[in-house]
């Protein structure tokens, strides 16, 4: 494929990847954005979306098909029972330690992830599951690159779910809460905001993103696995990082940015795909050296 | 007085007696266990001190320094690859692993810990993480490393003539380096870079003011860790003679982990109990086998739910 | 504007900026050597700010400044502290959970050299300076008078025991000049006399420069030789207690920001 070609496919690639990125990114940074946590379990939330997508989609097939029929009310379900999986997991297992040492509630953290995971890993047996859907490879040719229509819905879903939480977080009074609790806690309580139902639909909203992002990340790779979190909460953090941490646009940003860094990433001569990771997280460590507080974050000047 | 300000114990010689008695006695019991134990039990516990080994060394970078380091594993791989890789690719023998392991782990640890160094501590997690992977990935990848089968076929190492080959000799190697990592452990707790590592811990700022170099002394506490690991790596190569890199992802760094804080502490005897329960545990509980991670999750869960004031008592920030 | 004769600090031209704030506006400051020195000015005039950039943790955008006629401004905080510089914190920033002893132990690190390895291999220099290290604790415990609450933890004790701890701590870093943040703040009056008697044992006895932040006008006439007062980050006046009480400028500051007239 000559050069041109190559790297539309790559872009192609890489705005799709950028999207799922940027779904979980999200999350990840809204909810540290208020509670200044790194939520470790949250790229498994983006496995367990997958699970329960491809559950909801096995059930329907039957009367609504396997194409978009059926996978747009997996995502919905998907996303309702993850989001509620998501605040459960605040609720036990965060929210009891909200006054405890950082390093107890990271390792807490720590400990929902290994027991996602290995729920998973006891369900599934370790096996890949194939998620098989009835979409097709229909599409437009640009040149020699092929994008389909399935591809352009999933960035295009990607976008909406974006835009709907900007306008979510800036218009309505939840929004302006999450905002808020984010910029200082204290104040808000003493303004009378609840701010633990504020944190709990933090979480319901990024769990949520990161399970829509699982489901559609099934149905593009064709197969899902207990495993898909792990990379993927790596590099949402690393997208969440370069776009700024805490920073709604930034995490949309960030994980374009990633997505696209990472496919055209493998065609750099010596990295190809063995390699692209570790290509990522160079990135990451670069930035957090150079560059901590990502590309739209502001500096915090500490006052002693 | 003695260096914490604690009135001393000169006046209670039977108590330390006893203490000095128990401890003898105990150790007495546990060198001589490859007389009576099968191969299985010698197994099962040469790995259970090899696991001291290797928490004791990752308590120093979490216990001690406070720093959640994620990607311990990968200090073990270092130590694992250069053994290999000196007797494999370069013909020597086995005990020039160990200089270069320690000079290659230093290196490493300076490495991960630079730009860590000022990191909060949830992206420190997350970024010693990422270097975990990548050494994995870096050796997975290389050809010189052996690529995904790994290194075949590592000699045995040779102490005036003795082939070290059975697993009674590895018992007691590994017993062996868990002592010593025990004792090393106890007396840098109670030393000047112990006391450091405290104050860097509770108030960065504040020790930084009072003269300490909080960059070095966390920068120590990585060498040092991935010095126990190293060390702990090249004898694991020998006795395995084989290593491959699945060995050393981030699954080996959360055992790693568990057996530092299912201890319930970050003091030595904790550190030890939860070692050996993260390797005898599953070998006694086999039937829930492909289970124990979960079982693992399940009881890290509520031990930091259910511990009171935490694992560490000071306050970070 | 006079000049010290011997001075052991001497800061000029000192400006800090926070964004678009300027915190401190080319300030100068000397303070002589073997004497008690005070910074005074209303809240918000900028003198911890000075404290922070003499101890380097802020970075002055201009000016110099110089302990015993070497630059120390733009080094590590850890460097100056070895370098003879040491401060108390306005708000105390003990090692809560530390005993009393540790938190003093904490200012011996930096004139003691052992290392890791002599710790794991147990060298004599290791066992001499742990020897030498737990004495100077339990010496600088006695100097401000709380001897007996070494094995106490720090969080427990009472706050004017705690303030005496944090002094301990900064004296044993050996300094050849010693910062107080307020040093009064929530004391009473007996402990304020103490504090005026351990200020003077400390020049006195130690030969270490002391240097104060105060709002405590009692204690800043009794104790100090020179008073330097800063208003909006800038020296307005400067000179002996009498100078300074009757300065205009010094009670218009105080008395009538809106209508000072620097």
């Amino acid at each position: 494929m000559p050069v041109y070609e190559a790297l539309l496919q790559q872009l192609a690639n890489g705005l799709i990847l950028g999207s799922f990125y940027a779904l979980v990114a999200l999350g990840y940074s809204m909810v540290y954005g208020v509670i200044k946590l790194l939520n470790f379990a949250h790229g498994d939330l983006y496995m367990v979306g997958a699970f329960s997508g491809f559950g909801v989609l096995s059930l329907v097939s039957g009367w609504l098909g396997a194409g978009w029929g059926g996978i747009v009310p997996a995502i919905f379900f998907s996303m309702l029972a993850v989001g509620v999986l998501g605040v459960v997991i605040d609720r036990v297992a965060y929210r009891p330690l909200r006054e405890a040492p950082k390093l107890s509630v990271l390792i807490t953290a720590l400990a929902v992830s290994m027991l996602l995971e290995n729920a998973a890993l006891a369900f599934t047996g370790g096996q890949y599951t194939a998620f098989t859907t009835t979409l097709g490879f229909s599409g437009v040719d640009i040149g020699l690159v092929h994008v389909t229509y399935t591809q352009m819905v999933l960035v295009g879903s990607s976008v909406v779910l974006m835009v709907v939480l900007e306008l979510f977080v800036s218009r309505t009074k939840y929004g302006k809460a999450m905002r808020a609790v984010a910029i200082d806690e204290d104040a808000c309580r003493l303004m009378g905001i609840d701010v633990n139902r504020t944190i709990a639909l933090t979480f319901f909203i990024g769990s949520a993103l990161a399970a829509a992002s699982g489901v559609l990340a099934g149905v593009y790779y064709g197969s899902i696995n207990f495993f898909m979190g792990f990379l993927i909460g790596l590099k949402a953090f690393t997208a969440a990082v370069i776009g700024g941490i805490g920073n709604i646009p930034g995490a949309m940003l960030g994980g374009l940015l990633l997505g696209l860094l990472e496919a055209f990433g493998t065609q750099i001569p010596g990295v190809g795909s063995e390699w692209k990771d570790v290509f990522v997280f160079a990135i990451l460590i670069l930035f957090l050296v150079f560059r901590p507080t990502g590309l739209l974050g502001r500096p915090e000047v500490e006052r002693m | 007085m003695n260096a914490a300000g604690e009135a001393s114990t000169r006046g209670r010689p039977v108590r330390t007696l006893w203490r000095t008695a128990g401890a003898a006695a105990l150790l007495g019991v546990v060198a001589t266990v490859p007389f009576f134990a099968n191969d299985y039990y010698l197994e099962v516990l040469s790995e259970a001190w090899f696991y001291v080994l290797l928490c004791l060394g990752l308590n120093i970078v979490v216990g001690y320094a406070g720093l959640l380091d994620l990607g311990y594993a990968a200090f073990f791989a270092v130590g694992a690859y250069t053994a290999g890789l000196v007797t494999l690719r370069l013909g020597q023998s086995f005990w020039l692993s160990l200089p270069l392991a320690v000079a290659a782990a230093a290196l490493a640890g300076v490495i991960i810990g630079g730009p860590t160094l000022r990191l909060r501590s949830d992206y420190l997690a997350i970024v010693t993480l990422g270097f975990g992977e990548m050494v994995r990935i870096t050796v997975r990848n290389l050809a010189i490393t052996g690529g995904a089968s790994g290194l075949v076929g590592i000699s045995r190492p040779e102490l005036f003539g003795y082939r070290i080959t059975s697993i009674g000799d590895y018992y007691y190697i590994f017993l062996s380096l868990a002592l010593l990592a025990v004792v090393a452990s106890h007396r840098l707790e109670q030393s000047r870079i112990g006391r450091a590592w405290k104050y860097v811990r509770s108030d960065e700022d504040a020790a930084r003011a009072m003269g300490i170099n909080h960059a070095a002394v966390k920068l120590a506490a990585y060498v040092l860790g991935a010095i126990f690991a190293a060390i702990g790596g090249c004898f694991y190569a020998a006795k395995m003679t084989a290593i491959s890199p699945e060995t050393f992802s981030f699954n080996q760094s959360l055992l790693i982990l568990l057996g530092v804080v299912l201890g319930g502490r970050g003091k030595i005897p904790g550190v030890i109990l939860g070692a050996m329960a993260v390797v005898i545990l599953p070998e006694l509980f086999r039937d829930i086998g492909s289970m124990r991670m979960l079982v693992f999750a399940i009881s890290l869960l509520l031990i930091m739910l259910f511990r009171p004031a935490g694992i560490w008592p000071e306050r970070w920030r | 504007m006079a000049v010290a004769i011997v001075a052991l600090l001497e800061i000029t031209g000192l400006s800090l900026r926070f964004g678009g704030i300027e915190v401190l506006r080319s300030l100068d400051l000397a303070v002589e050597k073997g004497t008690i020195a005070s910074v005074i000015g209303p809240n918000g005039a900028g003198k911890t700010s000075v404290f922070n950039c003499l101890t380097g943790f802020y970075r002055p955008s201009m000016g110099q400044i110089r302990l015993a006629g070497r630059r120390i401004d733009g080094l590590a905080p850890h460097r100056i502290t070895r370098l003879g510089l040491a401060r108390t914190f306005q708000n105390l920033r003990l090692f809560r959970e530390l005993s009393a002893a540790e938190n003093v132990m904490s200012g011996c690190h930096c004139r003691t050299r052992a290392g890791a390895l002599d710790a794991m291999l147990g060298t004599a220099r290791h066992r001499r300076e742990e020897k030498a290290i737990a004495e100077a604790a339990e010496r600088w415990l006695a100097f401000v008078g709380i001897r007996d609450a070494a094995g106490r933890v720090a969080r427990t004790l009472p706050y004017g025991h705690q303030r005496r701890v944090e002094w301990a701590r900064a004296l044993a870093t050996e300094p050849a000049l010693l910062l107080l943040d307020e040093p009064a703040a929530g004391l009473n009056a007996a402990e304020r006399a103490d504090l005026v008697a351990l200020i003077r044992r400390v020049r006195d006895d130690l030969g270490v420069t002391v240097l104060l932040i105060e709002h405590d006008m009692g204690l800043v006439m009794q104790v100090s030789k020179h008073i330097t007062v800063l208003d909006y980050g800038r020296t307005i006046a400067e000179g002996s207690p009498e100078r300074v009480q009757n300065d205009p400028h010094v009670i218009a500051a105080y008395l009538g920001r809106e209508e000072d007239a620097v």
